[in-house]
């Protein structure tokens, strides 16, 4: 491989790296769905901490 | 960890087995390893050496990545979801600073992941929905590591064939590093299937592997790590 060839591939392998640490897209998919559950801040009031702890206390045992 | 110098000083090499411990911080750019390992595999890239990893490697490729983005859904809902139960922001809180601290080397462990999942489970369609936000990403993992050539080792590859069919690698060997060397289970089976004639040597960074390689498991002289 000669060097042009090898610069070129450490250039595309930095672009796929790029690409698979790029969150953009899952944080996006993420924040939809808290959105569509309504579970975002503006939707707050809808908690029922009760609930929270029984679950707690399930995941303890 | 340096393990260039050495490999670059002898022609020998041509062809290096990865353990999963070198490739995850090659690729997640949020491991506190992750530019030390860059560096030290584009001068062995330079110098015109192939990668390879095998499959229970890949396997631990899959789950740290699993685990990687939820953690990083989990991430969303701390900031964004009040009232989930305090435990699993703690949960979170923790590991985010630990991992950041590079005191742990990964995100969520497997105990802790069962633990979120049973806490946010008074919230009906949660962790259904999130799941559904990994649709793609394993599959696209390998297909990654291929574009940056870095090779699923086939065995029963026509291209490059690591071994004849009769030398295979048979489970009798990995089961002798465990029970000679203590290793666990997985980093037998990786060991296991770099010991190849056409593998010039194995890159791992664990400590356990280090001292099964010190003790007579793998050529001393092949193997680069910590």
């Amino acid at each position: 491989m000669n060097k042009d060839q090898i610069k070129k591939e450490i250039e595309e392998t930095s672009q796929v790296i790029s690409k698979l640490n790029d969150e953009t897209e899952f944080n996006n998919s993420v924040l939809k769905i808290i959105k569509d559950l309504g579970l975002d801040k503006a939707n707050s009031g809808k908690s029922s901490p009760k609930i929270e702890d029984k679950v707690a206390r399930q995941a303890e045992l | 960890m340096s393990f260039t110098a050495d490999i670059q000083d002898n022609s020998i090499f041509k062809v290096l087995m990865l353990d999963a411990n070198i490739i995850i911080p090659y690729l997640d750019k949020k491991h506190a390893d992750t530019k030390e390992t860059e560096e030290e595999l584009k001068r062995l890239r330079e110098i015109g050496i192939s990668f390879y990893y095998s499959q229970p490697c890949f396997l631990e490729l899959l789950n740290y990545w699993r685990i990687k983005w939820l953690f990083n859904a989990c991430i969303l809902l701390k900031k964004n979801v009040p009232h989930l139960h305090k435990k699993f922001y703690g949960i979170v809180s923790n590991a985010e600073t630990e991992f950041h601290n590079g005191d742990r080397n990964k995100y969520l462990y497997d105990h802790e992941v069962k633990q979120i999942r049973s806490l946010l489970s008074s919230r009906p369609e949660l962790w259904a929905r999130l799941i559904t936000t990994l649709n793609g990403k394993m599959a696209s993992l390998i297909a990654d590591l291929t574009k940056i050539n870095v090779i699923y080792a086939k065995f029963n590859s026509e291209i490059y064939p690591l071994t004849d069919k009769d030398n295979w690698p048979k489970w009798e060997r990995a089961y002798q590093f465990i029970e000679r060397y203590g290793l666990a289970s997985n980093d037998a089976a990786i060991l296991n299937m770099a010991i190849y004639p056409t593998i010039d040597g194995f890159v791992s960074n664990d400590g356990d592997m280090e001292f099964a390689v010190k003790q007579g498991a793998y050529e001393t002289t092949k193997f680069f790590g910590l």
